[in-house]
């Protein structure tokens, strides 16, 4: 069978085919050391990757490499993704970087999981521990980058929810060697100046590596310390770093931190509304209250009063009866006593008494009494009552001497 | 009337409240925390009614200055 010959570049582009569907290559990870390192004036960055039996030419163009946040240099360990392919010109396989990593990640989530326990034994994230969030705070400092979205999701949520805080922003790098010193110097601010009730501390999401400071232990001691509460929110809902289990609070994001260290004023109005509504009906129940209360005393004082009065007077009504008796009898018994008195005078000026005791009554013709001897002549006739009769006689002698 | 803060007239309100639950309370007294609590909740209103945000950037000559603070401690 004879062979057709094809054209260099047909030949080529034919083995390019064949790997670009291979569906291992299509999407491959690869780890190596970085052997060379160059960014071309275009933008774009050549690179060869090596292990102890191979080299791989790769480039990352202008557009990856700027979606990359790390620097690479010579000798760096990385773990690329992307595809193989290719380079028609020069036929040379290349490796088309999209994705790259430093290698030794798992050495940095290790170091995050060692501090994690060293921190949670040493009661660094114990919930007792924790301050608590002011209800009504009027100042709300924030830590994070100056530019970016997250502080203008702050910004916004703030302003609409509860404008009636002022946000002081301390403008701090998030990410790279100098955030660290950035971001610690931000919480010493906050907490020496005392101008703020609640801290928030930022980020947006990124890699492990572009959230790898807030995993340092000296930002984890630094909110420790921290005498104002501080609400971390660093990436996104799914990443969690020391500073979120330091942090007094966790918000998932920072729209969710910045809701959560604020009330929502609209809710506070109905709350107020609420209150005063209820303060009325307070007032009002107890004026009722009071009033019938009022009428039920008028009621009892009256009764009162008037068992009172009808006490008083059959007690005066006793006393009077009483006092009546003492009169009454007293009376009768003077009445009586002094018509005994008269009963017997009577009986001894009764003058038939005399008679009975042998006396006589003398009386001249004309029945007067003859008390005096000189009312006597002599021949004279009187008349002599006894008690049984009367006497006619006439005076023989007058002797003139005293009977005793 | 003394100078509020948003929270403190709003937990001397719902203290009010509370007062205003005992049975024994007197009439005057009822009168004069039924007074207060109005005055309270319009403080509390006018907060929030005439708040106005506010963001104040802190400048570099101030994270200066606590920085070279901090390096001489």
């Amino acid at each position: 069978m004879k062979l057709k010959s094809l054209q260099v570049n047909q030949a080529i582009s034919y083995a390019k085919r064949l790997i670009e569907n291979d569906p291992i290559l299509y999407n491959i990870k690869i780890k190596g050391e970085i052997s060379s390192f160059k960014i071309h004036s275009s933008g774009n960055v050549f690179l060869t990757l090596k292990d102890e039996k191979s080299t791989l030419k790769s480039i990352i163009f202008k557009s990856d490499f700027l979606k990359i946040n790390n620097d690479f240099k010579q000798g760096d360990h990385i773990e690329a993704q992307g595809y193989i392919s290719i380079y028609e010109f020069t036929s040379d396989l290349q490796f088309y970087i999209q994705k790259i990593e430093k290698e030794g990640l798992g050495e940095l989530y290790k170091k995050f999981l060692n501090l994690k326990i060293d921190l949670e034994l040493r009661g660094y994230f114990k919930e007792d521990t924790k301050q608590k969030l002011p209800q009504f705070p009027q100042n709300i400092g924030v830590i994070t980058s100056e530019t970016g979205s997250v502080i203008q999701d702050i910004k916004r949520v703030l302003a609409h929810r509860y404008p009636a805080v002022k946000l002081f922003l301390y403008p701090s790098l998030v990410q790279g060697n100098a955030a660290l010193e950035n971001l610690i110097s931000g919480i010493t601010y906050f907490n020496k100046s005392n101008s703020v009730d609640v801290i928030i501390l930022a980020r947006g999401g990124g890699s492990i590596e572009d959230l790898w400071v807030f995993n340092e232990e000296k930002l984890a001691d630094s909110i420790k310390n921290s005498k104002i509460p501080i609400v971390s929110a660093i990436g996104h809902e799914t990443d969690f770093t020391i500073s979120d289990f330091v942090a007094d609070k966790r918000a998932s994001t920072p729209t969710a931190a910045a809701e959560m260290v604020v009330p929502d004023q609209n809710f506070l109005k109905i709350d107020l509304n609420q209150k005063i509504k209820f303060l009325n009906y307070k007032i009002s129940k107890i004026l009722e209250y009071k009033n019938q209360n009022l009428e039920k005393i008028e009621k009892e004082l009256k009764k009162e009063s008037q068992i009172k009065n009808w006490n008083e007077k059959m007690l005066t009504l006793y006393l009077l009866k009483e006092n009546l008796d003492k009169i009454s009898k007293q009376k009768i018994y003077n009445e009586r006593k002094s018509l005994d008195f008269l009963r017997k005078e009577m009986v001894l000026l009764n003058p038939l008494n005399i008679l009975d005791k042998g006396y006589s009554i003398l009386e001249d013709s004309n029945k007067n009494k003859i008390i005096n001897i000189d009312q006597i002549k002599l021949e004279e006739e009187l008349n002599i009552r006894l008690k049984n009769g009367k006497l006619k006689c006439l005076v023989k002698e007058i002797d003139k001497e005293k009977l005793i | 009337m003394k100078k509020y803060s948003y929270e403190e007239a709003y937990e001397k309100l719902k203290m009010i409240l509370n007062n205003m639950e005992k049975e024994d309370i007197s009439l005057q007294d009822s009168l004069d925390l039924y007074k207060e609590g109005i005055q309270l909740y319009k403080i509390c209103f006018e907060k929030l009614e005439n708040a106005k945000f506010e963001m104040i950037k802190i400048s570099d000559e101030i994270k200066d200055f606590i920085q070279e603070e901090k390096n001489e401690i």
